[in-house]
């Protein structure tokens, strides 16, 4: 599973939040979520480093 | 209201009293529902937005959740009885390792979170043994905090 399946990934991330950070973690390499983030916190920032780098509309 | 999709992972429950008190929520597991945190996941994934105590065995270990509870001040102890002074919590494995654990509640039920679906309240730990949790394997028991109980309000 490569970056391929990213956008897909941010989709799911943003309509339904679940478990998809340890995933878009290992196919990124990037943590963009403050230390000690809640879950929503961290899912946040994902969205965040998800639509500046062009996966989520 | 009964929930069929439950009694199908959890067969159990077929013959238990429970109630689904919650909706799905995957901001928090059976760990952080435990130890009365509803903001983490409890799991060491390493990755931000999951947590799990600093230098402590793994979260795919027993000793790992035996930890976690006892840096939260439970002890084991050998019976799920109701003590109005303490609260309880279970925990379940399986071959695998752990599984998940439920608390007590100070009217003798227990609640539990189901994965990162919804938490119930079941009478008795045998309602959720089976293939998915395995069975209860380690009764943990600590003092109530000026006689309250995790995310009950009222006192012991």
């Amino acid at each position: 599973m490569g970056s391929s399946v990213l956008p897909f990934l941010f989709k799911e991330l943003n309509q339904r939040p679940d478990h998809w950070l340890v995933a878009l973690n290992a196919i990124t390499g990037q943590d963009p979520a403050p230390i000690g983030s809640t879950f929503e916190e961290a899912v946040a920032a994902w969205l965040d480093w998800g639509r500046r780098h062009g996966y989520l509309g | 209201m009964r929930a069929p999709e439950l009694e199908a992972d959890f067969p159990g429950l077929l013959s238990a009293a429970y109630e689904v008190t919650s909706p799905q929520d995957p901001k928090y597991n059976c760990i952080a529902f435990a130890v009365g945190d509803l903001n983490h996941f409890w799991y060491d994934a390493n990755v931000r937005g999951y947590y799990w105590p600093p230098d402590e065995p793994s979260a795919d270990t027993l000793e790992g959740w035996l930890r976690v509870f006892a840096i939260h001040g439970y002890a084991e102890t050998d019976n799920d009885s109701l003590e109005p002074l303490f609260e309880k919590v279970a925990i379940y494995a399986g071959s695998e390792g752990p599984k998940h654990v439920a608390r007590q509640k100070a009217s003798g039920l227990w609640t539990s979170k189901i994965g990162k679906g919804r938490d119930i309240e079941h009478a008795g730990l045998a309602a959720l043994e089976g293939v998915l949790f395995g069975r209860v394997v380690k009764i943990m028991k600590r003092p109530c905090k000026d006689g309250k109980r995790v995310l009950e309000s009222g006192t012991a």
